[in-house]
C-alpha cells in the first residue's frame, strides 16, 4: 500500500473498504503496524527533500522544511517546488498556484469517503484529519473497517505518526544535507527519478497511458520550440502545457451515456 | 529566505489544503454527488501532470550551449535504469537512488 511512500506518491489507493491490516481491537498498536511501512518511506524520502532543497536553494534550512512540510506534506509537490525555489524570481505566484493545483488535483475526491464521518470530531481534529489525506494516509484510512471511537483513535493515530515522519525526515535531511562526506554534484536529478519512479506506477494501469501520453507530448509541443528559440522563456512555459494538456484531456473524455441530466 | 520564496511556499500549502478540504465545503450533504466530470479531471489530470514534470525536468537539463547537449547525455541512461530498476523490482527508493546514483557517477566522473 505504501509502495510510493510519500505524500503524492500512490495515487491509485483502494476503493471504500479493503483489506485491513492489524486489526486486532487496540487502535493505537494497531496503527504503529498499519502505519509502520509509511513511517519507514516517509522518513527516508523525507530526508532525500531536505537533503535537495538545502543543497539547492541556497540559503534554505531546517526551519523551511519544518513549515513547508507540515502545510504542504505533498512529496511530489515538494520535490518539484525546488528547482522553483532555487530560480524564484522566474515563477510568478499564479504559476506556481496552477501547478499546485494541477498536481494535486487528485486530492479534491480524497474527502468523498469521510464526508459523513469528519464533521462529527471537534474541528481541531477535523481540520488536522484533513491535512493528512495524503495518497497512503487516505488509503490506510479509507480501507479501515472500525467505527466509532476505535475508528476515530485509530485514524488520529495513522495521520499523527505519518505526518511526523514525514516532517521529521525531511527536516533531518535538512540538517545532514550540507555535511554529507561526498559530493551532492548531480542530486538534482532525485526529482526527475521520483517523478520517473510515480510514472511507472502509474502506467502499470492502462488508463493512465493516454493521459500520461497527452501529458508528456502536450509539454514537448510547447518546450521545445521554447527552448530552441527562446530560451529565456522556458521557465514560463509551463502554464501553456498545462492548459494544452487540460484542453486535450477534455477532448478526449469518454461520453457515457449513463451520465444523462446529471451530467455539467 | 526572500519574500517570493516565502509566498511560493505559503501558495503552495494553501491550494493544497483548499483541495483537501474542498468535498467538505461543496458537497456536505452527502447526498449530493461531485459532478463525473471533476470526478474525470481528478482521475487523468495526475498521471498527465506526472508525466509533464518528467519531461520538463528532463528538459531543464538541456543546455545547448555545452558540449555533448550537457547533462542530459547522463539524464537519458539514469531516466532509463531508474525505469528498469522500478519496472521490475517495484521498490521506489531504491530506483531513485539507482537512478540518482548513476547521474551522480556519470557526471562527477565524466564530467
Amino acid at each position: 500500500m505504501a509502495e510510493t511512500a510519500l505524500p503524492g506518491g500512490n495515487p491509485t489507493p483502494p476503493q471504500g473498504k479493503g483489506k485491513d491490516i492489524g486489526k486486532g481491537g487496540r487502535p493505537l498498536r494497531d496503527a504503529l503496524v498499519a502505519a509502520s511501512p509509511v513511517i519507514l518511506g516517509y522518513l527516508t524520502m523525507g530526508m532525500a527533500f531536505g537533503v535537495l532543497l538545502v543543497t539547492r536553494v541556497e540559503g534554505s534550512n531546517g526551519w523551511w522544511c519544518l513549515g513547508f512540510s507540515a502545510g504542504a506534506l505533498s512529496g511530489s509537490m515538494q520535490f518539484a517546488s525546488v528547482e522553483m525555489l532555487a530560480n524564484a524570481p522566474r515563477y510568478s505566484l499564479l504559476v506556481t498556484a496552477a501547478l499546485a493545483l494541477l498536481i494535486n488535483i487528485r486530492y479534491c475526491v480524497y474527502g468523498l469517503p469521510f464526508l459523513n464521518l469528519f464533521p462529527t470530531y471537534p474541528w481541531p481534529l477535523r481540520l488536522f484529519l484533513i491535512q493528512n489525506l495524503s495518497d497512503e494516509t487516505y488509503a490506510i484510512m479509507a480501507s479501515s473497517p472500525r467505527t466509532g471511537t476505535e475508528q476515530r483513535n485509530f485514524i488520529t493515530a495513522v495521520a499523527a505518526l505519518d505526518y511526523a515522519s514525514w516532517v521529521a525526515g525531511t527536516v533531518l535531511g535538512a540538517l545532514v544535507g550540507r555535511h554529507l562526506p561526498f559530493s551532492t554534484e548531480g542530486i538534482d536529478f532525485a526529482m526527475v527519478a521520483l517523478f520517473v519512479v510515480i510514472l511507472v506506477d502509474l502506467c502499470r494501469e492502462r488508463s493512465n497511458w493516454i493521459p500520461a501520453a497527452v501529458g508528456a507530448l502536450s509539454t514537448l509541443l510547447v518546450i521545445l520550440p521554447a527552448m530552441l528559440f527562446f530560451p529565456h522563456l522556458a521557465n514560463k512555459t509551463l502554464l501553456a502545457a498545462m492548459a494544452i494538456m487540460t484542453a486535450l484531456l477534455l477532448a478526449l473524455r469518454p461520453r457515457a451515456p449513463k451520465e444523462g441530466a446529471s451530467a455539467p | 529566505m526572500s519574500l517570493h520564496q516565502f509566498l511560493m511556499m505559503a501558495v503552495m500549502c494553501l491550494v493544497i489544503f483548499l483541495l483537501r478540504a474542498f468535498p467538505f465545503l461543496v458537497f456536505r450533504d452527502a447526498s449530493r454527488q461531485p459532478p463525473p466530470l471533476l470526478l474525470y479531471l481528478g482521475r487523468v489530470l495526475t498521471a498527465a501532470a506526472i508525466a509533464m514534470l518528467v519531461v520538463y525536468g528532463l528538459a531543464g537539463m538541456c543546455d545547448f550551449s555545452h558540449p555533448r547537449f550537457s547533462r542530459l547525455l547522463w539524464a537519458l541512461p539514469a531516466t532509463l535504469a531508474t525505469i528498469l530498476t522500478h519496472w521490475k523490482l517495484r521498490n521506489s527508493l531504491l530506483s531513485i537512488l539507482v537512478g540518482t546514483g548513476l547521474y551522480m557517477a556519470l557526471l562527477q566522473w565524466r564530467g
